[in-house]
């Protein structure tokens, strides 16, 4: 049975929890991307900041953009170690309102899944299902 | 104040609802959208389909995979009219689970406004405090 690691990006970009929050979503933008784990000196994950933690800042920003990653993140952060079922992943992508997890090996973050990767993962089974009828 | 038209996203992608739904999913993929809205020829704008519509198709694909976007999307879509209030749309975007709204002029898509487009904004506006020397 297919596990996390077998569907997750490795280079996953993340960020320390005392991160000022003006630097990690201008990373965020320059990225393209809609959420960031949040990890201590050692990689733990301790939370994730999503666009959604932070949309209030659009008329806050005066007052709350001194703050830290660690002021808006989300935690606990759901997350899954690398050996999860990717079947169990998908379900919480599909009926949770997240769009990312964190994938973690003892704790620390080793890659992340999106629903973006289950998305190109579907287009996948569509070549695999065309090359077997055509074979 | 800001209106919804200041910071929408224009030319946005659509389909209709007999679009294969694995089409739509190659379009999210190809294009980075998240989300896109289903429409009639007019443009008169009858759903959404978003990534977490689609998620179920990992395992139901033997099934569903030639089905078009119509067994899939949601309606009716939460939308905004040009002209209403950016901070109603910050709003919706934060305390819902969808990361973009369709934008309408007289219930026909003109646009798109997505919680990028805030935190775009939000980058902006810290970057404008930096050059006022504001602290």
């Amino acid at each position: 049975m297919l596990q996390a690691r077998d569907m997750m990006t490795e280079e996953v970009i993340c960020v320390h929890k005392d991160a000022p929050i003006s630097e990690v979503i201008e990373m965020m933008v320059n990225n393209d991307i809609t959420g960031v784990p949040v990890v201590d000196e050692d990689r733990t994950l301790v939370g994730v900041l999503s666009e959604q933690d932070v949309l209030l800042l659009f008329h806050t920003y005066k007052e709350e953009g001194g703050r830290t990653a660690g002021e808006f993140m989300t935690q606990p952060a759901v997350h899954f170690e690398e050996d999860d079922l990717l079947l169990d992943v998908c379900f919480r992508l599909r009926d949770c309102p997240i769009r990312r997890v964190p994938v973690t090996s003892d704790g620390k973050v080793t890659g992340v899944i999106s629903r973006s990767d289950i998305l190109k993962w579907i287009l996948q089974l569509l070549k695999k299902t065309c090359c077997a009828s055509a074979g | 104040m800001l209106e919804v038209r200041d910071i929408m996203t224009e030319g946005v992608i659509c389909v209709s609802e007999d679009t294969p739904v694995i089409e739509a999913i190659r379009l999210m993929t190809a294009k980075k959208v998240t989300g896109i809205p289903v429409v009639e020829d007019d443009m008169t704008l009858i759903g959404i389909l978003s990534e977490q519509d689609v998620l179920r198709l990992l395992h139901t694909f033997p099934d569903e995979k030639d089905r078009t976007v119509s067994h899939f999307m949601t309606q009716p879509a939460i939308h905004f009219e040009e002209g209403e209030r950016l901070v109603d749309v910050c709003y919706c975007l934060k305390d819902n689970s969808i990361r973009r709204v369709p934008v309408t002029r007289h219930g026909k898509v003109i646009g798109v406004i997505s919680r990028s487009d805030f935190v775009k904004c939000i980058v902006r506006l810290a970057q404008e405090k930096c050059e006022t020397g504001t602290k």
